[in-house]
């Protein structure tokens, strides 16, 4: 009978021990999961009004902002009708992005050619992508279209585009979103939210048609590329390869198309056979890739 | 021994307490993904999931949550899934330091911020801009077997970072 006690009690005192490490009495467990219930909801109610920058934006927004971005680009050059090529590029381009940090954005990664003899890829948010038939001519196999587009799934995958949004129009936004309590938007209210979605695009477009990302931002991209390509199997070395041409290509033409808005080709070549070198990415082509690509060779 | 007893007992029910409260719920938040037999890309689909679907999370593993839907279970990978959900469970919710972290699933539910409303408008306020195209351009899509099979086709084989 002794031993029954004492057991119930060790019982007792181990139970209450137990409760206590996670913060709650036995008793006042159930108390602490009401508040727990109201704190939730409380957060779903202010959660809006907390959000302070592009990396707050939902895979949605992003998607909504790519769209627009897109059919700025795609206003400005026609896509290159060529549905097998089209296909090619997007396979090759769905491998990519199923090795890249982001496999899945809110509708998926899109790929396509477009008509432009300047030698140029666009990465707009959320996975809609560019390359010019400028590039793609100046492409000798497939492991530097695959690094080409690695480089640009990279842009998305680090939320370059969205990083070029100026802080004052998400502020906008934003303290228009977090005021509203109700999910129908006033008529004001999304005017106010246009505009400052139109800035929104325009922050994006400038920045990747005329600007151009910073010279760490392309930094950043080739490396993750180089990694991407890596883990496809493709080899890295692609990329190196494809910068050598436009290296070579740009002397005396700096202020064009893809130099314009990149840092030098010299300079990110260099960089991105050092980062294969230190980081051991090296690859290997095969006959059967090159072999395909020629199926595909520009036109 | 004795004194081991009520410290053992403690660890036992303390994990328990802890076993009852670590079932995690994510929400997705892509437009729709798959729910796939095994944690890779090329695995085969056992369901198919949308936007704001909850899901019951069982397992999580280098990047994968494995999921109930019904009565299959699957994985879906993190990238579908919501930020916050993905970051803390259920107890954090009770905890707090991380309470005041944005959740796009909230954000999302609420059905609003830069969406098709939006899009419409700056369509109205744009009218020479390409959504066609845009439309066009999206319905390329390339199918997980035609994938698998291009990587096998062109001798690809994925490794790991060193």
């Amino acid at each position: 009978m002794m031993k029954y006690a004492y057991l119930a009690a060790v019982i007792g005192f181990c139970v209450a021990l137990a409760f206590s490490a996670t913060g709650a009495s036995a008793l006042d467990l159930g108390d602490v999961l009401m508040k727990g219930l109201e704190k939730k909801d409380a957060i779903i109610k202010t959660s809006k009004a907390l959000r302070k920058g592009f990396t707050d934006l939902t895979d949605e927004e992003e998607y909504y902002i790519g769209r627009s971005v897109a059919a700025k680009i795609l206003s400005d050059y026609k896509s290159v009708d060529d549905k097998a090529l089209t296909d090619y590029i997007n396979t090759v381009g769905q491998t990519l992005a199923r090795f890249s940090s982001r496999p899945e954005t809110f509708a998926g990664y899109h790929f396509l050619l477009i008509k432009s003899g300047e030698t140029n890829a666009f990465a707009a948010p959320g996975g809609f992508i560019f390359i010019t038939t400028g590039l793609y001519s100046k492409l000798k196999n497939e492991e530097q279209l695959a690094c080409v587009l690695a480089h640009e799934i990279s842009h998305v995958t680090l939320k370059h585009g969205l990083g070029a949004i100026k802080s004052s129009r998400l502020t906008e936004a934003f303290t228009i979103l977090g005021t509203e309590a109700v999910k129908e938007y006033s008529p004001s209210q999304l005017a106010s939210l246009t505009t400052a979605f139109e800035g929104t695009i325009d922050d994006i477009v400038n920045k990747m048609v005329v600007n151009g990302y910073s010279r760490s931002q392309e930094f950043d991209a080739d490396e993750e590329a180089v990694k991407v390509a890596y883990k496809a199997g493709y080899n890295p070395a692609g990329l190196a390869e494809f910068l050598g041409t436009l290296a070579e290509e740009s002397k005396g033409d700096e202020g064009a198309g893809f130099n314009k808005t990149h840092p030098p080709a010299a300079d990110r070549k260099a960089n991105t056979e050092k980062i294969i070198k230190s980081k051991k990415l090296e690859g290997e082509d095969d006959p059967v890739r090159i072999r395909r690509f020629s199926k595909y060779a520009a036109k | 021994m004795k004194v081991l007893t009520p410290l053992f007992l403690a660890l036992i029910i303390f994990s328990a307490v802890h076993a009852g409260a670590a079932p995690k719920s994510i929400t997705i938040v892509v437009k729709k993904t798959s729910v796939r037999a095994d944690k890779q890309f090329f695995a085969p689909a056992v369901a198919e999931v949308n936007r704001l679907d909850k899901l019951d999370v069982l397992e999580e593993s280098n990047g994968w949550f494995k999921v109930k839907v019904g009565a299959k279970t699957g994985w879906v990978h993190k990238s579908a899934v919501g930020e916050a959900q993905k970051e803390k469970g259920v107890l954090s919710m009770f905890g707090g330091d991380d309470a005041s972290k944005v959740s796009q699933d909230e954000v999302a539910l609420a059905g609003k911020g830069f969406n098709e409303k939006v899009e419409k408008e700056y369509k109205k306020k744009n009218p020479k801009l390409d959504f066609t195209a845009v439309d066009k351009m999206e319905k390329i899509t390339v199918k997980d077997d035609k994938i698998a099979s291009f990587v096998k086709e062109g001798k690809l084989s994925p490794k790991e970072l060193k």
